[in-house]
Order: C-alpha cells, then sequence, then structure tokens
C-alpha cells in the first residue's frame, strides 16, 4: 500500500468490480446511480451516473433564475455524492453539472484528512474526479479511502434543484469486502 | 460533442458516437489486463454494455515505483476465456524501441502514442485505435463531423469512437464507445507497445460475458 493510496484507485492493480448499480436518486426528470463498484484492498472506487431526459437547465430552470439573479449558485443547484460508514463517517462532495456562476460556489474541499498521514481508523475521504459531462448525462468517477467498516455503507446522493432530495441508499460492506480479495496487483508492489 | 441534424432541426447523437441518451449500462464486473511488461501495463476497465454497442475506458500506464523484483504475471493466471491468443489481425507499424527511457513530456507522449490497440468481432471486423473504422463504403469520423451524409453500416462495419482522454508523462487514458455490438461471438481487446515491451496480445470477451451484462442495462426509470 502506498501513503498516498487515499487520493485515487491504487494504480498498478487490478480491482475486483461489482455487477450491481445502485439507484441513489430518481427524480420525475433526472435519475442517478451509483454504478462500477470497484474495490481493493485500499478502498473503493464507484462511478456516479447522472441521467436526464430533458435539458437539465430547464429541469433546474427556477433554480438557475434565483442564482442568475444573485449571482451566485444556490447549494440545491448542486449535485450531491457522499458516503457514510457504519461507524459514522461521513464525507459529503459537492460538484456541479449546470450553474449560474462562473465560481460555482462549491466551497472547500469537505473531506481533506484530519490528519497527515490520514488515519484508516478516523478519516474517511471521498475524492469526486474526473467527471464529464454532456447534454444529457453527467459522469463522476469517485475514489473512498479507507475500506468502509462492516455493516452497511450508505451513498448519501442528491439533486434537489432536480428535484432529488439528498437521501441515503445502503449497500452491504460484505460484498465490497469480498470483492476487494478478490483485487490483485500487477507487480511485486512490496518489493517498491 | 458533435452530432448530426435532424429534419426538425434538433441534434441527434448517432447511434454510433457513444452510449444511447436515456439508457443505463450494464456492468460487466471484470477489469482486462491486456499487457504487461516490468514497466507498463495496458488495462481495459469500466466496461458497460448498451442495447447499441460497448462503452470501456482504456488505460495505459508505467509502472508506479519499479521495484527489482517482479511477481508471476498476472495476465497469465487472469481468467478470461481464451486469453492468450495472439491477435488475427495485424497492427499497422512497429513502435519505436530507441523511445524507452527519455523523460521529456514530448517524449513521454511520443511513448503513449506508440500504443496499438483494437476490438475485433468473431465476424472479423476491427477498429483500431489509429484506424477507428473498420468496414465497406466511404463513412469515417472526420467526413460525418464535415458534415457529409455518409454513415456506416451496421452488419459490416465496427466504430471504435473517443468519447474523452487525458495523458500524462505516466498514463494514458482514453473513454472509448465501440459500436455495434457484434451479432453473436465475442468482443476482443488486443494491444501492442513494443516500446515498453508489450508484445501484441488479445484478450477475448465471451458472447456469454457481454450479454449477461447487456440483460443488465435499462432505460432511464423516473418517478411518476
Amino acid at each position: 500500500m502506498s501513503l498516498y493510496d487515499y487520493l485515487q484507485p491504487p494504480r498498478g492493480w487490478i480491482g475486483g468490480v461489482l455487477p450491481e448499480e445502485v439507484d441513489v436518486g430518481t427524480g420525475r426528470e433526472v435519475a442517478m446511480v451509483v454504478s462500477h463498484l470497484t474495490a481493493y484492498p485500499a478502498g473503493l472506487a464507484f462511478r456516479v451516473t447522472v441521467l436526464s431526459r430533458s435539458d437539465p437547465a430547464m429541469v433546474c430552470r427556477d433554480n438557475l433564475e434565483a442564482s442568475g439573479r444573485t449571482g451566485t449558485d444556490s447549494a440545491d443547484l448542486h449535485l450531491c455524492i457522499g458516503v457514510e460508514f457504519s461507524d459514522g463517517r461521513c464525507a459529503i462532495q459537492k460538484t456541479r453539472w449546470i450553474g449560474a456562476s462562473a465560481e460555482g460556489g462549491l466551497g472547500e474541499f469537505p473531506s481533506y484528512p484530519k490528519q497527515m498521514p490520514p488515519d484508516p481508523a478516523l478519516d474517511l475521504i471521498l475524492n469526486v474526479s474526473g467527471s464529464e459531462a454532456s447534454e444529457r448525462e453527467f459522469v463522476a468517477d469517485c475514489w473512498v479511502w479507507p475500506m468502509p467498516p462492516a455493516g452497511a455503507v450508505g451513498f448519501k446522493c442528491g439533486w434537489p434543484a432536480a428535484g432529488i432530495p439528498i437521501g441515503c441508499k445502503s449497500i452491504n460492506a460484505e460484498i465490497l469486502h469480498a470483492a476487494a480479495k478478490r483485487a490483485e496487483p500487477l507487480w511485486d508492489l512490496e518489493a517498491a | 460533442m458533435s452530432a448530426s441534424v435532424s429534419d426538425d432541426g434538433n441534434w441527434t447523437q448517432p447511434k454510433w458516437w457513444g452510449p444511447p441518451s436515456g439508457w443505463f449500462g450494464g456492468v460487466i464486473p471484470r477489469e482486462l489486463v491486456l499487457g504487461l511488461s516490468d514497466t507498463a501495463a495496458v488495462m481495459v476497465t469500466h466496461l458497460s454494455v448498451y442495447p447499441t454497442g460497448v462503452a470501456f475506458r482504456l488505460r495505459a500506464f508505467k509502472r508506479p515505483a519499479v521495484p527489482a523484483a517482479r511477481i508471476p504475471n498476472p495476465v497469465d493466471q487472469f481468467p478470461i476465456e481464451d486469453s492468450p491468443k495472439i491477435g488475427s489481425g495485424e497492427f499497422r507499424d512497429a513502435a519505436d524501441e530507441s523511445l524507452i527511457g527519455q523523460s521529456s513530456w514530448e517524449e513521454e507522449s511520443s511513448l503513449m502514442d506508440q500504443l496499438k490497440f483494437a476490438v475485433e468481432f468473431e465476424d472479423g471486423r476491427r477498429a483500431e485505435r489509429s484506424a477507428p473504422v473498420g468496414g465497406p463504403g466511404d463513412f469515417t469520423i472526420i467526413a460525418f463531423q464535415e458534415g457529409k451524409a455518409v454513415a456506416p453500416d451496421p452488419i459490416e462495419s465496427i466504430v471504435l469512437n473517443g468519447r474523452s482522454s487525458s495523458s500524462g508523462p505516466d498514463e494514458l487514458v482514453e473513454d472509448r464507445f465501440v459500436w455495434p455490438l457484434p451479432l453473436s461471438g465475442s468482443l476482443a481487446f488486443s494491444c501492442c507497445w513494443s516500446a515498453v515491451g508489450i508484445p501484441e496480445r488479445r484478450v477475448e470477451l465471451g458472447e456469454a460475458i457481454w450479454r449477461e451484462a447487456l440483460e443488465r442495462a435499462h432505460r432511464l426509470r423516473l418517478a411518476p
């Protein structure tokens, strides 16, 4: 394992992938799904996909207009992606697909480690990176460090401006731990 | 994103361009190791099957913090059907091995550029990273982007379109979409990256694997 495992999935590993997807939010025009759950000994990668039946700017029209008047995006315009462990640790990241202001008002990185190096027993890091947006689809790849403890793992996601309040859908960490056991290194990392 | 203009003036994404609008793909729960040497690896990850094709991520990267020793090659152990089969097609030119060991940004980019990658169907259709359209006719992605009335043939053509990409000194990441689905049989990925010691190698995804994932693909489901 590397000191920087908390930042991103480990390069040089074959991850244990699960076929399941988790419906984390369904509105009248928009749905959010967590998929490509990929487990490693160090943590969990997953992908959030948001699909919209119509132009998301029209779906969020009222909120966009209000944000345009103030010059700052309202919090409801942000896509929320979060993870909660059974021991109470929780990290929520905000990102955005559409917005009225240039800077987005996303604020500070909220799940920065409490100490360096981060403590896998105390910290929960959620990195949302590599997002890609098109006309009707938004995709973000996420990384959770460390692996969740036994019990339920909750995905706290939502997009209030598009009619998806922030909710929590859980899966059992047992299937993630089993998938992590299938992960394997490409090279002898112990010798590095 | 480019697309075509329909009669009513709206932009319409052609089927070969990428995943169909309003669909969640069915995940293939495995990551494929196409090539591995002491210094680099090539993988296919994030495989999703749609009714119109397969989306995936091509990753080529250098070994992090190169160790001296090496364990048995996981490529040889990875349980993919018929894994160690040499590709039937051939890549068009050989890589320049003189680039090994060079380190500037441009040189590293050239190293990444030398990665050869292809997708093949059992019926012989083949598309390459450097030649993304296979099949008869005059269809090319550039001709389409220039507004010409061209389209690939779903029975005889194959298109390997690029959706997004990023590259740095140590890693290349490309999100790709291959259109259409094979009529039957396996879907094969092959790569060759001679400059880092990865010979041509092919990995097949059996028909049962991609069809099982296809059953998990579904349309956007909305609240009433």
